[in-house]
């Protein structure tokens, strides 16, 4: 492999990271502040490119412009289906295992009604950049995975202010560090849960918008997702932001690098295969803490 | 009129058994308390109780003349009880000063945050030290000197602190002791103490209240209380029975 052929497998392979980056920060965001693994993100990403589609393909709408716009529509969404969902189980002994069925059976019924309305076909988005690249000398950047890439890195810059420099933030950070600390401290840990629902979602409409111009979709392809999220996130220390965004940007060069030398096809085996060697290496992931038992 | 009036609470977790069955104390202004009795007694469900991380399922707490039974910890903390738990509580990948920044999360007003701030550092000096550092590096004193001054960040009336010196060196408990007494001395704060060293905690002490299976059995003067014979038969009779009782409550 030439010098030129691994720096345009990597930087294509990073600009893909930053967009799986975006995609897997609710989850863990979620993760860290409830201990919910929320089976349904990655459905909610699709219901997000749906978005991005339509707003483009109905209204002429930039799916850029719908990225921004996803985010108070799907956090208000978000919100409103935390209130629906969670006051029930809240409190139970048995808090996380009941919610990996409720995401799981919300993740069917997203998909299910989403093949009812939307049906079951493929779809993309195809704004003029899609097809466009960047040629700087022998690199070769498509436009819409730079374009993706740089608002990906915006949203997830953006949500480190939040949670950096904001009192809801601090309360947010508080409660995934230790969530008896920050209920002692006055944090109303509940309020914290909805509104990080809400980011979580909001961030998962985002990221769909994107998604809606970089691959084709279909309700049902959110189990691909998911499970390469999910392999993300555990890579990096569940919880941690820090660790999803290195995940995402690392296993996505590294499967860059595999598509090209063996073939596209094993390119999700690099996920799976990381996933197996961090869990047997270091199973609480790169950056998370170790759980006392 | 009492500070702090506890009557008759029944308390327990989840759906589990009670914990506390019939517990009532009275807590007068600017003084020291210490709750002592065995393991598995309830001393720390009752501190849980009060600051509101557990509801009462009967009784009734009232605070300053008004009832607070039942309200939301960040409720309870508002009105100027401050709870800290025994296993410093810190938020580890913080620094120093942004933990303490949280303790002041209720008063809204960063300047008042940054004031209150100032004057903890002079009290707590390590503190200030310490400042940038991430909580989880300093040593067990240290965490332990910036949990309770978190908690004295949104300057509270009543403070409850629980087993303070836990697993900490004498020296260093004796530091501890020292803060707890200027505390009482110099702020004025009223302190409900749970202490496993006895002898210290009534040291430190005005009154103490001595629980055991969930009530309270009897109370008295700090520096007689030694001295009272039901305390050998607490500690000393129940040996037996407290080898089966110890994990009904886990201390934490």
């Amino acid at each position: 492999m030439t010098l030129t052929a691994a720096l345009q497998i990597t930087i294509l392979g990073l600009l893909l990271g930053g967009v799986y980056a975006l995609m897997a920060s609710g989850l863990t965001l979620l993760f860290g502040v409830m201990r919910v693994v929320n089976l349904a993100h990655a459905a909610f990403i699709v219901l997000g490119a749906f978005f991005g589609f339509y707003m483009w393909d109905g209204l002429g709408i930039d799916p850029l412009v719908s990225t921004v716009l996803a985010l108070p529509v799907f956090f208000v969404f978000g919100v409103i289906l935390y209130r629906l969902l969670f006051p029930r189980i809240e409190g139970s002994p048995r808090f996380t295992e009941m919610t990996v069925l409720m995401t799981f059976g919300l993740a069917f019924m997203a998909e299910g009604l989403m093949s009812y309305f939307f049906t079951g076909i493929f779809r993309s988005a195809n704004p003029p950049y899609a097809r466009d690249a960047v040629i700087l000398g022998d690199i070769f950047i498509p436009t819409g995975q730079l374009y993706s890439a740089t608002a990906s890195a915006v949203l997830l810059i953006g949500l480190w202010v939040f949670l950096k420099f904001t009192r809801i933030g601090y309360g947010v950070r508080a409660t995934m560090q230790n969530r008896d600390a920050a209920q002692i401290v006055g944090v109303d840990v509940r309020r914290v849960s909805t509104i990080s629902f809400g980011i979580g979602m909001a961030l998962a409409g985002a990221a769909g918008s994107l998604v809606s111009f970089l691959f084709p979709f279909f309700p049902s392809r959110h189990w691909q997702w998911i499970a390469i999220l999910l392999s993300l996130i555990v890579l990096g220390g569940m919880g941690s932001l820090k660790g999803a965004v290195i995940g995402a940007l690392g296993l996505a060069v590294m499967a860059a690098f595999v598509s090209d030398v063996i073939g596209p096809v094993w390119a999700p085996i690099t996920f799976f295969g990381a996933l197996f060697v961090v869990l047997l290496v270091r199973p609480q992931g790169l950056f998370g803490k170790k759980v006392r038992a | 009129m009492a500070l702090l009036e506890v009557k008759g609470i029944r308390a327990g977790y989840g759906n589990g058994p009670d914990i506390l069955t019939d517990v009532s104390i009275n807590v007068e202004e600017a003084t020291t308390y210490c709750v002592i009795g065995p393991n598995g007694a309830g001393k720390s469900t009752l501190f849980k109780t009060i600051a509101g991380l557990l509801k009462p399922r009967d009784g009734d707490i009232v605070f300053d003349g008004t009832s607070i039974a039942g309200r939301r910890p960040d409720r309870v903390l508002d009105a100027g009880i401050c709870f800290v738990p025994q296993d410093r509580t810190i938020f580890p990948q913080m620094t120093v000063r942004e933990n303490l920044v949280m303790g002041g999360f209720l008063l809204r007003d960063r300047r008042k945050v940054e004031t209150r701030l100032t004057e903890l550092m002079e009290v707590f000096p390590i503190l200030a030290q310490r400042a940038g550092q991430l909580a989880q590096t300093m040593s067990g004193g240290e965490q332990q000197m910036l949990v309770m001054a978190r908690a004295l960040m949104i300057s509270p009336k009543l403070m409850m602190i629980d087993e303070p010196s836990l697993g900490l060196a004498p020296q260093m408990s004796d530091q501890i002791f020292a803060i707890i007494r200027q505390l009482s001395g110099e702020m004025g704060v009223t302190i409900l103490l749970i202490e496993q060293n006895v002898k210290k905690g009534l040291e430190l002490a005005d009154w103490a209240f001595v629980l055991d299976l969930g009530s309270k059995r009897f109370e008295g003067r700090a520096d007689q209380i030694l001295d009272d014979p039901r305390i050998r038969d607490l500690y000393l009779g129940k040996l037996a029975t407290r080898t089966t009782l110890a994990d009904t409550e886990d201390g934490s």
